[in-house]
């Protein structure tokens, strides 16, 4: 149940920070932010990472912690490069 | 200058990933698997159903070891873990003659220690020895071979590190349908998302060998190897029969005490030496997942009484270090959370290594002279990705056919399995000989994609416990597999008509020859 929560924040998290960045902004908010709403991305995306840690580390206790991050990180960027990848697709720009 | 090291990464990049990298593919996707290993072995067993309790297992299996081998010099006891639900004995006989097979001295138990009648198989067990000592060839060798490969992979990626220019900036890009690049996107992104992981399991995997490959520093030492493991992991002294039989004490209370000895955690194995002698030793071992690093965790009980008489020594630093590398690798402290988590980044770096081997391909074929005609270097690269990337899935699915198709009492049922796996690849390979590659890459995909989507459905007809039944029973294990199959036939699937589509887009790219264009 922590990883599938975990996954869930990981996911908002790597949002946040494709968020963050210039290319993602059109596909993903549909225009570009402000350079204010972009740092406040940027901040909140690696907080984001930070707390997921922690409840990690909480739940687990530190070794196991540190592997399910990265685990749940993984899933996190991934799930947001499969969305992505599905929003930019030639097939719903084009036809 | 920075220009040129990039260069030479990149040449570095290239050539130790391509060089090795279909034995690389066929490592990762079986090592991928052996996270579950446990699970594909039940699946492969389907007569075991429902869980046993390891306590009264283990004292099956002592009724059972009593009977069939009450002279041994020792036994070992595997009772049921959380993913399991047979109790594994062995024992080596007390008359010292060596077994002519494995299975005159080793048996499969119910808890109540009656032998369980399933089909023969080596289940997950097989994919994941082959993932380190492959097959047809003696194990030293493999391990060697896979060692170099694991090696070239390290080296790969810390090269391909160097290379990849833009990791942040690129960091979420994958665009389909745009050629080269986004085989280059999916090779990247495969590689940077799941980073920590391709880094931890490469290394951690030469780590698992490291003595095994670098000898050296136990040979200056020490004398002898036996030394060397008396000193790092204690003596293991053997004591003579008395002569004067005595019961064997419980081995309930001896679970418990030796669980609660570390805390609550599991007993993976027990060891029984001079059963129903005055002289009786058991020893217990932690099952793995009680913690990360776990090398045998033991506690020694006198054999009458059942009274804890000692246990195993504490580990130094560099065997504590050692022991959580080989954890981190082999993942046997995951829960099922996190052993999901391990096989998915699994699957991503298999992924990522076949994309590499197509990128090859794919970056050179609009450079080549006369696409029509490559080189030999580039068709045989082609060939062997064709034959690799579709060929080793299509032996795995078929591996899994097998299982359910072979009669069960067929002679050497387990090996006839094995050999499955290997033909389908071959046949594999030999069709990507014989067909134009262009055709074979959608027409092999596509019956990877059907093998897989078999699976389930042979499952159904074979079995009680297809995908309807199953979920009703509320059987995740079974559900699980069966879904597995299918979204991996689903990938293929996917690839098939992606590879399918490139063909009917060929006449845009200006290289290409007609000929070749008219074939889609």
């Amino acid at each position: 149940m922590t990883h599938l929560f975990c996954t869930l924040l990981a996911i908002a998290a790597f949002a946040a920070l494709a968020l963050s960045m210039k290319r993602h902004q059109r596909d993903l908010a549909g225009r570009t932010l402000t350079a204010r709403e972009t740092s406040l991305a940027r901040a909140g995306g690696w907080s984001l990472i930070a707390v997921i840690l922690a409840v990690d580390v909480a739940v687990f206790g530190f070794g196991y912690a540190l592997v399910a991050w990265a685990g749940q990180l993984t899933m996190g960027a991934w799930f947001n490069v499969a969305w992505l990848c599905w929003k930019t697709a030639p097939s719903r720009k084009g036809r | 200058m920075k220009e040129g090291l990039r260069q030479s990464m990149a040449l570095l990049h290239t050539w130790t990933g391509l060089l090795l990298g279909w034995l690389l593919f066929a490592m990762f996707a079986t090592g991928t698997s052996a996270y579950f290993q446990d699970e594909i072995t039940r699946w492969m067993q389907p007569e075991i159903t429902g869980s046993a309790d390891p306590v009264a297992s283990a004292e099956g299996a002592v009724r059972f070891l009593q009977r069939t081998a009450p002279d041994a010099v020792s036994w070992y006891i595997s009772p049921p873990n959380s993913r399991s639900a047979t109790t594994q004995v062995y024992w080596q006989p007390g008359d010292g003659k060596k077994p002519a097979r494995r299975g005159e001295t080793s048996a499969v138990l119910d808890q109540s220690g009656k032998e369980v009648s399933t089909r023969e198989t080596r289940g997950g067990f097989f994919l994941y020895r082959f993932h380190f000592d492959l097959h047809y060839m003696p194990v030293i060798w493999a391990r060697y071979l896979v060692g170099v490969a694991a090696m070239f992979m390290l080296v790969a990626i810390l090269s391909g590190i160097i290379t990849h220019k833009k990791i942040f900036t690129d960091f979420f890009m994958l665009r389909f349908g745009k050629g080269q690049r986004s085989w280059l996107d999916a090779h990247n992104v495969t590689a940077v998302i799941a980073l920590p992981f391709h880094l931890m399991i490469t290394f951690t995997g030469l780590v698992t060998l490291a003595v095994l490959y670098m000898p050296w520093g136990i040979a200056a030492n020490y004398a002898q190897t036996s030394t060397y493991q008396e000193a790092v992991f204690g003596k293991t002294e053997e004591v003579a029969r008395s002569g004067q039989p005595a019961p064997l004490a419980a081995l309930g209370p001896v679970m418990q005490s030796a669980s609660a000895h570390w805390g609550g955690k599991r007993v993976g194995y027990l060891r029984v030496t001079n059963p129903g002698d005055t002289t009786a030793m058991i020893s217990v071992t932690r099952a793995p997942e009680g913690a990360i690093g776990s090398r045998g965790e033991e506690v020694t009980f006198n054999g009458v009484t059942g009274k804890p008489v000692g246990q195993s020594m504490a580990k130094g630093a560099a065997l504590a270090t050692e022991s959580v590398m080989i954890g981190l690798h082999a993942g046997r402290f995951a829960e099922y959370g996190l052993r999901w988590l391990y096989f998915l980044s699994g699957l991503g770096g298999t992924i990522m290594v076949g994309s590499g081997l197509v990128l090859w391909t794919v970056k050179r074929r609009t450079k080549l002279p006369d696409p029509s005609r490559p080189h030999f270097g580039f068709r045989l690269v082609e060939k062997l990705n064709i034959a690799t990337i579709a060929g080793f899935p299509a032996g795995i699915a078929a591996y899994f056919l097998a299982n359910r198709l072979l009669p069960l009492d067929l002679a050497e049922r387990a090996d006839h399995e094995i050999n499955s796996l290997f033909l389908t690849w071959l046949a594999v390979f030999v069709w990507a000989l014989v067909r134009p590659s262009a055709r074979a890459w959608p027409e092999m995909l596509g019956l990877v994609a059907v093998l897989f989507a078999a699976v389930p459905l042979v499952n159904a007809f074979t079995t009680a416990r297809g995908l309807p039944a199953s979920l009703l029973a509320g059987d995740w294990l079974f559900v699980s597999f069966d879904l597995v199959m299918l979204a991996l036939a689903a990938g293929f699937a996917k690839g098939a008509h992606k590879a399918t589509r490139k063909r009917v887009e060929a006449p845009r790219t200006t290289r290409r020859k007609p000929q070749e264009a008219m074939t889609a």
